[in-house]
């Protein structure tokens, strides 16, 4: 496929689930809600299907729990409910495979809590912060206005920045940034992603009216830890031989393939949010 | 499009020149970022309308 055909069907794709996606997402909480968190159990598969491949046997149920348990947390309550349970989450899930171990006594069993514990808490935890950002500005937050938008600025920053990436990297990438890191990537590519995110971030803090420093703090570290979630995604994919995660998206790949980079980015922003406008104040 | 802009920027003096093509990827980067963020506006815009006329 030509450059501009797969760019226009990666365009066109994105947009339909963007426009799908904000509708369910301002619709109502409890709408954003049921979207974010189908989201998680879909990626939760995925995830389970990558390390399986590896011959690892997550707990695929208690993984999906643990999830929706994190978003439900995100969802009723503040993020120091969410402390208490992440703490909860880990004493159930050890509780639960001490049971499971009396009937499997041979499965490597530290390596399947660990890796069902991770899943959780890098699909589930992650989300869940879009239901932190949703209720953020519930508490004090006269200052800045469209406050309904906020919850998009990692997605934009962290799409901005891949469309960024694509273009210039297919453009103009020569110097490959580590073969082993990744094998696509390039030097001009990552440059492209930056320069894309930061213009993507300003522009959008500009019209959420954040101060010029918290604008240009987050243009700057969003896109960096998104393109850190990006090649994470891609070393746990190329660890377990596979090209993309899931076909949910078409060309996009999958939920985990489309949400790597907002992984990461959510609870950044939502930290740099907090400092700034509860925090310091 | 891009096919276009791909024949005008991968012209020999960008591609030979290091510091060349990392201006160049910074500035397709920005253009990019504006794009996006854009398209980003009309897709709010419009669903924000459509949701005004649908919401309870």
């Amino acid at each position: 496929m030509s450059l501009l055909k797969d760019f226009f069907s990666r365009f066109l794709i994105a947009v339909f689930f963007s426009v799908t996606g904000l509708f369910l997402a301002w619709y109502s909480r409890f709408t954003l809600f049921v979207l974010i968190s189908s989201f998680v159990l879909l990626g939760l598969r995925e995830y389970a299907s990558l390390v399986e491949r590896g011959g690892s046997r997550p707990m695929r149920l208690s993984g999906y729990a643990l999830g929706l348990f994190f978003m439900t947390t995100g969802y009723l309550g503040p993020l120091s409910l969410q402390h208490h349970a992440v703490v909860i989450a880990v004493g159930a899930l050890v509780a639960l495979k001490a049971v499971h171990l009396n009937w499997d006594a041979h499965r490597d069993t530290v390596n399947d809590l660990i890796l069902t514990l991770f899943g959780s808490l890098y699909v589930g935890g992650a989300l869940s912060f879009i239901m932190n950002l949703r209720t953020i500005h519930e508490m004090r937050f006269d200052v800045v206005t469209h406050r309904d938008y906020l919850f998009l600025l990692p997605f934009i920053g962290a799409w901005a920045g891949d469309t960024g990436a694509y273009i210039a990297g297919n453009l103009l990438g020569r110097e490959k940034i580590d073969a082993e890191l990744s094998r696509g990537k390039t030097v001009e590519g990552f440059i492209g992603g930056m320069a894309s995110g930061f213009a993507a971030i300003y522009i959008f803090g500009s019209v959420l009216r954040f101060p010029v420093i918290l604008s240009v703090a987050m243009g700057i570290i969003v896109p960096l830890v998104g393109t850190a979630g990006d090649l994470f995604e891609s070393a746990l994919k190329r660890r377990f031989a596979v090209k993309d995660s899931g076909t949910f998206f078409h060309s996009h790949g999958g939920v985990l393939d489309r949400f790597d980079s907002v992984f990461f980015a959510l609870p950044v922003v939502y930290f740099l949010v907090y400092y700034f406008y509860i925090y310091r104040t | 499009m891009i096919n276009f802009l791909h024949s005008l920027i991968n012209t020999d003096a960008i591609a030979s020149d290091r510091n060349a093509r990392y201006v160049a990827s910074a500035v397709i980067g920005a253009v990019s970022g504006v794009f996006v963020i854009s398209i980003v506006y009309f897709v709010i815009t419009a669903v924000s309308s459509l949701i005004s006329r649908v919401a309870p």
